[in-house]
């Protein structure tokens, strides 16, 4: 497997999580997700700008993110989402896996590299 | 940001129309729902660039993606809308009515083509009203695709029933008794059978959460 397949195995999971925790202290609209997910992480998460969208929309359609559209004046209409407690949840779910995942990993892959 | 609610560039308008054109058949109000998202994005895209004309446009658009791939996962998501699915529904009552058997068993020798094109006929449609419920479990789910098939099942008991209390021009015959009526009964039951198979047996094989193209 090539160095972006693995990324992109490694990153399937991984954005879903971030976006939750990105949405966990305040509601963002789907432009502003793309850039605090490319900034936050160094560029680690840069992605087709389009492909962020079905996902947001998947996680509103689990009932872990509500929306709002937003209009202001100066600014393109906005759809705002936002976290439920159910994606609270669901948040405090994964990072307890992720604590998990990544600890384990890095115990194991410490002794081999 | 020094933004007008009317204003878009013809480069934007052409990207979402061949966007809506990739999303035909979904409910008008997801369309529209995930249409509105585009444009604002694109809008706030192109301001983020610098503002909103024919230069900046165009790279917001080819940071957002191809508008095919795009809808790839929005069909995925929210499937067909319900116009389709009854249209599918419909075509099922209809064709199931088509592919109940003709025959004429007492004139074999004088109808022996009548028969044969009756019985190439029946078998070519009733292949066909497979082939529909099939797909309709494929595209709109498991209970779509049964309900398409129960169509096809309750439209050919129907016009069995009908037919074969009418008057039926002479010496010809509706198989309605013995083996070929038992076949008959067999095959139309599977039809709801094959719809919902069909649907479940794809969802198993559906592309989920791998929608992502990365940059």
């Amino acid at each position: 497997m090539k160095e972006k397949e693995w990324g992109k195995e490694f990153k399937k999971g991984g954005i879903q999580l971030c976006v939750l925790a990105l949405l966990s202290r305040e509601r963002k609209y789907g432009f502003q997700i793309i850039k605090e997910l490319k900034t936050g992480t160094d560029a680690y998460y840069t992605l087709k700008e389009g492909t962020l969208y079905p996902i947001l929309h998947r996680l509103k359609k689990r009932g872990y993110l509500n929306s709002d559209w937003v209009v202001g004046e100066g600014s393109p209409p906005r759809n705002y989402y936002s976290i439920t407690e159910k994606g609270n949840e669901a948040l405090k779910a994964a990072l307890i896996q992720w604590d998990l995942m990544i600890g384990g990993t890095k115990k194991l892959l410490e002794e081999y590299r | 940001m020094n933004y007008k609610s009317n204003e878009s560039t013809p480069e934007i308008e052409d990207y979402l129309k061949r966007l809506r054109k990739k999303l035909r058949f979904m409910s008008k109000k997801t369309k529209n729902n995930v249409l509105d998202e585009v444009r604002s994005h694109l809008h706030e895209s192109a301001l983020d660039l610098g503002g909103l004309n024919k230069n900046n446009a165009k790279v917001a658009i080819a940071n957002y993606g191809d508008p095919k791939e795009i809808s790839k996962s929005y069909k995925r998501m929210y499937g067909y809308g319900k116009f389709l699915s009854v249209v599918f529904i419909i075509l099922g009552f209809v064709m199931g009515i088509l592919t109940v058997p003709l025959s004429a068993p007492a004139l074999k020798q004088e109808l022996i083509t009548f028969n044969n094109i009756c019985l190439m006929g029946t078998l070519f449609l009733t292949t066909l009203l497979f082939f529909i419920i099939i797909l309709s479990g494929v595209k709109f789910g498991r209970w779509t695709g049964m309900l398409v098939g129960f169509a096809a099942f309750a439209s050919r008991g129907l016009t069995m029933l009908v037919v074969t209390n009418l008057p039926l021009p002479e010496k010809i015959e509706i198989v309605a008794s013995g083996g070929p009526c038992f076949f008959f009964i067999i095959v139309s039951l599977m039809m709801p059978v094959s719809g919902f198979v069909a649907g479940r047996v794809f969802i198993k094989f559906k592309k989920k959460d791998d929608d992502v193209a990365w940059d």
